[in-house]
């Protein structure tokens, strides 16, 4: 593991004004952002293979102190979700010193992980591993019919017990008001959630922008299976505009830009 | 948006009612013009602040509006029943296939609401007397028998009417009544009788009408009358007639059922039309597959002395063609040309298209004559193809591409002069200014032409009107008093509902006493009340006294469409004290009693939903703000070309300074390669006179061999970076931009050009020519070679102007050196308008006109000392044929000028796929950017010729006048507004607006909305998730509310 | 009207609702044209009237839904004619998407319709409503209704 953070230290001397890590202490997982100046504790760092929200504190960090350089280790989930933030203004990704770390095998197998690699990066420490083609869930739920579908999501949804907590850990989140939380869409106290408010509305939001790192999934007290669905959505976005979130910095989400006639003439 | 400095004479504020109409009674007309004169006229000079434009098409529109804008009264005199002109009647316009229509009827609307612009229809311009400033206008006015102010327009006479006529608006294909009005966006939106089929006029019996109309406004006393009117000076926007085609027997128009003219095809076409766009034939309503265009029937045609060209056929017939192909893929369309005039901007794109990619087949060849097959009525078509071989084909049904025509009713005791055709005549460079002082002309009256150059040559006419009445801005319009606005932000909302019954409109279909009962039990609403007319007079005084009454903070409608009723009741509201936005209207006529009038239980409950949904809209509404910003009244323009010079002198005319920047060390830009214009005017002299009058003007500052390096603010207040060639920057502060930095001249490097000195641009050989140089040797042969540079692959462009200039020219050189061969080579001869009559005289001179395919370049080679050409000669089916030549001219064509690239992301607007200036809307918006305050014209726009040019800076300084003329810019309430609170700063609503109106405050890291740019269209808070953006009027919760009425609606 | 109240209330469950969000310029315009012309189409539809389809959120369309609104249709400008350029290109690609999402949610894409309605175009407007009540009908009433009562029930 060290080799890793030796080539981080390696990449980042003198490019960066403190180290983000996410570092194992004590059996427990934290985030911990060490100053250039106390570099040489990097060494004894154990880091943790847990993954963590790391993002959402990246751009707090950058309010807070925006010229602030940093480094740190990027899988390929996040690295997707800082390219599709820079987009929103909400990373500035020219402050950042990245790292990538390709997932190990067992990571991508329980995550079900297309892209288990921070594809694009230029360092990345790690064998790439394959991506694992089809989501079984997802698999499942697009052969079922019409009502089936709705019956299926009614049933998961029906376990919703509206902690937030898929919106709280979504990296791509940082709305400072909630659509969630507007009581013209979403009855305020009613548990679970009638559909289609909820989730649904949910899920529209993340189309075009989800990097489909499963945080939300994995946090789920209720097991919802919250990630096949956004994927299901943003497969939509690549087959109708060719659009896949984080993947490339200079292509924006349609629903972003206004385009040229060319770009609707097909939907018209 | 400007100021729209409307105004109501005091109590009279429902004149604006129905879908229209100021017009005013007729008998009370006199005294009230004299009224308004009688007016203390201090700084004198007798000059009068009103203008009268004679004609309601779009050009007649477009110079009201814009004079209204600039702060003039106007009379809008039409002889026929509404405004519209033929624009209202066409399906779509090319080269965008827009639906014409729906681009046209906000115009009229705009018209209609306008206090300031009286519209007086049915009447003819009698005659005009007086000096330019201070004219008396003698109209004749035709009874209407229906009184406009009465007239709801509701219909229910038209249903009565027992006289079927054939209806005019849809070109006598399908039949109407009597009384009816004339279509349904008519302006005035009132009924009118024509007596000559009136049933009452011709048997002494029936009034039907009179009988039926519960409004009263039927009134068969009316006389024809005369009226005069006192003007500072008039447009005439005459338009055009179209052409008889009974004038060419040959054809069988009127004799052949399927034999129509485009004007009715148009109107086939027309999804409001006839066969409500079924392409079907007269004969036997058979679908048409073969479907034949015949041009230039009653153009380009000696024998039936219309030797002009109409210079709109080939592009209509296209669009029709293409039309024709979207509602019926099936048909085959053939047009039947003799050149191909796709001039204009993107014209030469959209007939490429047509002609190889959606299968429009053109055959260039003269239709001699058309016979009908007995038992089909299919038609034989006999034509001389171009190899000279009589042809014939058979078509399902021929469509004649007619002419456009002088406009009747103009006559020259007017005090004008008509050209020999019957067009209005104009000065030379200025085709907007008639031979008579302070009248002015635009439109097709004047010349053929299309929408975007009428309504162009029409800003230049108002702004022509301006420069001269100036002085008198704002001197007659009225303005509204108002009574201060009630703060009713704090209150509970207090919801008042009136239900209209129009007569039998709505309360014949609606059980409205059932709705009103229903109203009573919504929340807040504190009245509910039902009327039989909610719009007439006596009901805005009535609501007025209601609102104070009953203290309501909230007024909803249920009635007819808000888009024609909206600003009528916001006034009354306004008038009662109440902010205008605390309105709502239900739609229970067009979208409800008219709809479902066989189910009227269904009908009833489904106007019960809609009060529902207004009124729960109501309840969230709040008071909004108009938006003021500042106005620097000064103007920057870009560029000192023709167009330039043109803009800025006009501009400074009317009183407001300009800053003129140059980027060359000499004013003249393109201009100065040209020597004499088409009409055979010195240009080099104009040219110096234009430069030395801007060179002496007080007003315009010239900034030469500057650049404009940074453009900031916005409409109203721009501040701007200009930097000259040693580098000294200087800042400007002003209210508009005009850019006019023009386009260039090809620089070619084809046919020898460069590499022997035979070889000249059509531009060196016309300086050569003015200044006697030409070679001294015996010139025994000239070839011109046409599209140098223009419609190829690498530039898909016409450049408009070099087929006329090389006319010019060959004729120029006939002239000087008789026994020279003159040889044209050339693709289509585009000399369109008055400029084929150059070609015409070409031909009689004997000059060689030869023409090449497309792919068929002509080669040019050095055989020994002489030069060869080598073309493929069309005529003799591509034969190879070689001429040598003492002089090869090149028609070089006009390219975009490089800077655009630069200049466009500066000034936040779009350049076009050849990296011209693109407009804001091309047809009805030819001048203007959608950046507010920022305009375009001369070649920046596209190539075009001087005289256009010229058109388009007037106008283009005319559409800047109606900002800078205004002490401050007020916007509409509805515009977005960002809660900073809530912006995360992710851009995503900066991005999607399509008018550049949102930007990003770096240092808040919060969007920002300007609303002096915000029109209100609400794309931008789709995207913000937060909900931080929002479109006030229009609100999320306020839809959110609407959406919830409607899911409860059905449960009760 | 009484006799009618209670039928209407034994129906309801059965009857449909449709909601249109029409943009001022063309398709409300074009609605207004459909009445002026007189055309009969069928009254389950209500309309709310924007400036721009553009404007048209899809939080919109999910909350139509969410209230038990079985077909929402959505109408604009062509291509082209958007009276602010191109609000509508947006309404295009959002549309699009929706369509499809709601393919995944597992309500009928049919049930949200896009339709291109200029103010010219009366008859369009007429027949599109009556092709839509049908299409709407001959579907039933939305399953997130029934789904409701279902749950319910339960
Ligand atoms: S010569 Fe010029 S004006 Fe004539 S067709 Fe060619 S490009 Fe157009
Ligand atoms: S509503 Fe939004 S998108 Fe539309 S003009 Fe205003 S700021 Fe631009
Ligand atoms: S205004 Fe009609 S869709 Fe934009």
């Amino acid at each position: 593991m060290s080799d890793i953070l030796q080539k981080l230290k390696e990449i980042a001397d003198g490019k960066v004004d403190a180290f983000l890590l996410v570092v194992q202490e004590d059996g427990v997982s934290l985030p911990q952002l060490i100053p250039i100046d106390e570099m040489d504790q990097i060494d004894h760092k154990e880091l943790s293979d847990l993954r963590y929200p790391l993002v959402k504190i990246v751009e707090e960090i950058q309010e807070r102190f925006p010229n602030a350089r940093i480094g740190l280790l990027v899988r390929g989930c996040e690295y997707r979700a800082l390219i599709e933030l820079s987009k929103y203004s909400q990373i500035n990704l020219d402050k950042l010193v990245l790292v990538g770390r390709a997932c190990e095998r067992n990571t991508v197998e329980k995550c079900a992980c297309l892209y288990p690699y921070p594809y694009g990066l230029e360092n990345v420490v790690g064998e790439e591993n394959p991506g694992i083609e089809a989501d079984p869930k997802l698999v499942e739920i697009e052969g079922l019919d019409v009502s089936e579908k709705l019956r299926y999501w009614a049933s998961q949804f029906e376990k919703c017990i509206k902690c937030y907590g898929c919106r709280n850990i979504c990296p791509l989140c940082y709305c400072k008001e909630c659509s969630l939380e507007n009581p013209g869409l979403v009855v305020p106290g009613e548990v679970p959630p009638t559909l289609p408010a909820f989730h649904f509305l949910r899920a529209l939001d993340m189309a075009g922008r989800c990097v489909e790192c499963g945080l939300c999934e994995e946090v789920c007290p209720a097991g919802i299976p919250l990630r096949s669905l956004y994927r299901a959505l943003n497969k939509i976005m690549e087959d109708q505009f060719g659009y896949k979130p984080g993947h490339n910095l200079d292509e924006r989400s349609p629903f972003i830009f206004l385009g040229e006639t060319s770009d609707v003439e097909h939907l018209i | 948006m400007a100021t729209k400095r409307k105004g109501k004479k005091d109590d009279t504020v429902d004149r604006a009612a129905r879908n229209a109409t100021k017009e005013s009674p007729s008998s009370a007309t006199e005294e009230e013009t004299e009224k308004a004169i009688v007016e203390p006229e201090k700084e004198g000079e007798g000059l009068l602040g009103a203008v009268m434009v004679v004609g309601g098409g779009v050009s007649g529109i477009q110079a009201s509006l814009d004079l209204v804008n600039l702060g003039y009264k106007v009379y809008l005199v039409d002889s026929g029943p509404s405004i519209g002109g033929v624009m209202g009647m066409l399906d779509k316009t090319f080269p965008t296939n827009e639906c014409s229509m729906c681009i046209l009827s906000p115009k009229m609307v705009e018209v209609a609401s306008n206090d300031n612009i009286e519209v007086i229809t049915l009447a003819e311009v009698e005659g005009i007397e007086g000096e330019k400033g201070d004219f008396t206008v003698t109209l004749k006015v035709k009874p209407r028998y229906v009184d406009v102010n009465k007239c709801t327009g509701c219909g229910d006479c038209t249903a009565k009417c027992p006289v079927k006529v054939p209806d005019p608006y849809n070109a006598g294909l399908s039949f109407t009544r009597n009384i009816r009005v004339p279509f349904p966006q008519a302006v005035p939106g009132a009924a009118f009788i024509d007596p000559l089929t009136c049933r009452y006029f011709t048997k002494g019996k029936c009034q039907n009408c009179v009988k039926v109309c519960q409004a009263k406004a039927i009134d068969f006393d009316q006389k024809e009358h005369s009226r005069e009117v006192k003007v500072g000076a008039v447009i005439l926007a005459a338009g055009f007639s179209p052409f008889d085609p009974r004038l060419k027997p040959e054809y069988g128009y009127g004799v052949y059922p399927n034999v129509i003219t485009s004007l009715e095809f148009e109107r086939i076409l027309g999804a409001n039309g006839p066969t409500s766009g079924h392409l079907v034939r007269p004969s036997d309503g058979k679908e048409v597959q073969k479907l034949a265009f015949i041009q230039c029937v009653g153009s380009r045609d000696t024998t039936v002395k219309r030797d002009y060209c109409s210079s709109v056929c080939c592009m209509y017939a296209t669009k029709q063609s293409l039309i024709a192909k979207e509602h019926l893929p099936t048909v085959q369309p053939t047009i039947f040309y003799i050149d191909i005039r796709a001039y204009g901007k993107d014209f030469e794109r959209y007939y490429q298209n047509a002609a190889k990619r959606q299968g429009v087949r053109y055959i260039r060849g003269l239709v001699s004559g058309i016979r009908e097959r007995q038992r089909s009525k299919n038609l034989l078509l006999r034509y001389l193809d171009e190899k000279g071989c009589m042809q014939e084909e058979e078509f399902d049904m021929v469509v004649l591409s007619i002419g456009l025509e002088p406009p009747r009713g103009i006559k020259p005791e007017l005090g004008i002069s008509l050209d020999s055709f019957g067009f209005i005549q104009s000065e030379p460079f200025e085709s907007f200014q008639t031979i008579r002082e302070g009248v002015m002309v635009c439109g097709a009256g004047q010349e053929p032409r299309d929408i975007p150059d009428s309504v162009t040559q029409a800003s230049a006419a108002a702004g022509k009107a301006s420069q001269l009445l100036h002085s008198k801005r704002y001197s007659l319009l009225t303005h509204a008093e108002y009574p201060p606005e009630k703060d009713v932000s704090g209150e509970p909302p207090r919801v008042g509902v009136i239900i209209c019954r129009c007569g039998s409109n709505i309360g014949g279909f609606v059980n409205v006493p059932e709705v009103v009962e229903y109203a009573k039990t919504l929340p807040d609403v504190v009245f509910a009340e039902e009327r039989i007319y909610a719009c007439s007079q006596d009901a805005q005084e009535w609501i007025r006294q209601i609102v104070r009454e009953r203290n309501l903070n909230r007024l909803v409608v249920a009635s007819c469409t808000p888009r024609t009723h909206q600003p009528l009741f916001q006034e009354t509201l306004r008038t009662a004290g109440i902010n205008k936005y605390l309105f709502e209207m239900a739609n229970i006529r067009e979208h409800c009693s008219w709809v479902h009038m066989q189910e009227p239980e269904e009908g009833t409950r489904k106007a019960r939903y809609l009060v529902k949904m207004a009124v729960e809209k109501a309840r969230l509404l709040q008071p909004l703000a108009e938006g003021e910003s500042e106005v620097v009244p000064k103007a920057l323009v870009l560029g000192g070309g023709i167009a330039g010079m043109n803009a800025a002198l006009a501009l400074a005319n009317s009183g407001f300074p300009v800053f003129l920047v140059e980027k060359e060390e000499e004013l003249g830009g393109t201009a100065r390669n040209i020597r004499i214009s088409q009409h055979g005017e010195d240009v080099k002299i104009y040219l110096s006179d234009l430069i030395d009058k801007v060179e002496r003007e007080p007003l315009i500052t010239v900034f030469k061999s500057s650049k404009l390096v940074e453009l900031g603010g916005f409409v109203g207040k721009f501040q701007s970076l200009i930097r000259d060639a040693d580098g000294r920057e200087t800042l400007l502060e002003h209210g508009v931009v005009i850019v006019a930095t023009g386009g260039k001249i090809h620089q070619t490097d084809e046919y020898l050009y460069g590499n022997d000195p035979r070889v000249l641009t059509q531009w060196e050989l016309e300086d050569a020519l003015s200044n006697g140089e030409l070679p001294e040797r015996n010139i025994e042969r000239v070839v011109m070679i046409q599209c140098v540079g223009s419609r190829d692959d690498e530039h898909p462009w016409c450049s408009k102007v070099c087929c006329t200039e090389a006319v010019k020219n060959a004729i120029k050189l006939k002239e000087s050196f008789p026994a020279t061969d003159v040889y044209i080579l050339y693709r289509d001869i585009r000399t369109y308008g008055f400029r084929e009559e150059l070609y015409q005289r070409a031909r009689e001179m004997g000059i060689t006109f030869v023409r090449f395919e497309d792919g068929h370049k002509p080669q040019v080679r050095r055989v020994g000392e002489k030069l060869q050409v080598l073309v493929d000669d069309a005529a003799l089916m591509g034969e190879r044929i070689a001429i040598n030549t003492d002089l090869l001219v090149l028609s070089v064509g006009i390219m975009p000028n490089e800077d655009n690239r630069e200049l466009a992301p500066m000034l936040k607007v779009p350049l076009n796929a050849d990296g011209f200036f693109l407009e804001a809307h091309m047809k009805l918006r030819p001048v203007d950017f959608s950046t507010d305050g920022i305009f375009v014209c001369g070649l920046a726009h596209a190539p075009k010729s001087i005289d256009e040019s010229i058109n388009q800076a007037v106008a283009a300084a005319a559409r800047a006048e109606t900002i800078l003329s205004k002490e401050k810019i007020i916007t509409e309430g509805i515009v977005a507004r960002v809660a900073e609170e809530l912006c995360s700063g992710c851009r995503a609503c900066v991005q999607l607006c399509p008018f550049e109106a949102i930007s990003f405050d770096q240092d808040r890291k919060v969007a920002v909305v300007n609303r002096s740019l915000c029109k209100g269209c609400g794309t931008c808070t789709a995207v913000c998730t937060a909900g931080a953006n929002v479109i006030q009027g229009f609100r999320f919760d306020q839809i959110i509310k609407q959406i919830e009425a409607a899911g409860k609606a059905w449960s009760g | 009207m009484n006799k009618e109240g209670t039928a209407e209330k034994k129906d309801e469950r059965e009857e449909i609702k449709i909601l249109a969000f029409l943009c001022n310029w063309c398709s409300y315009a074009g609605a207004d044209l459909a009445g002026v012309s007189r055309l009969q189409y069928p009254a389950k539809v209500l309309d709310v009237r924007v400036m721009c389809t553009g404007t048209v959120s899809p939080y919109f369309i999910i909350k139509a839904f969410q209230e038990g609104i079985d077909g929402v249709l959505v109408a604009g400008c062509h291509i082209g004619d958007c009276h602010y350029l191109k609000g509508n290109y947006m309404t295009a690609k959002r549309m699009r998407f929706l369509k499809e999402a709601l393919n995944v949610f597992g309500i009928e894409k049919e049930r949200l319709r896009l339709e291109w309605v200029s103010a010219a175009e009366g008859e369009k407007f007429a027949s599109v409503i009556r092709d839509f009540t049908e299409q709407i009908k001959a579907l039933g009433p939305s399953p997130l209704r029934k789904d409701r009562e279902e749950v319910a029930k339960v």
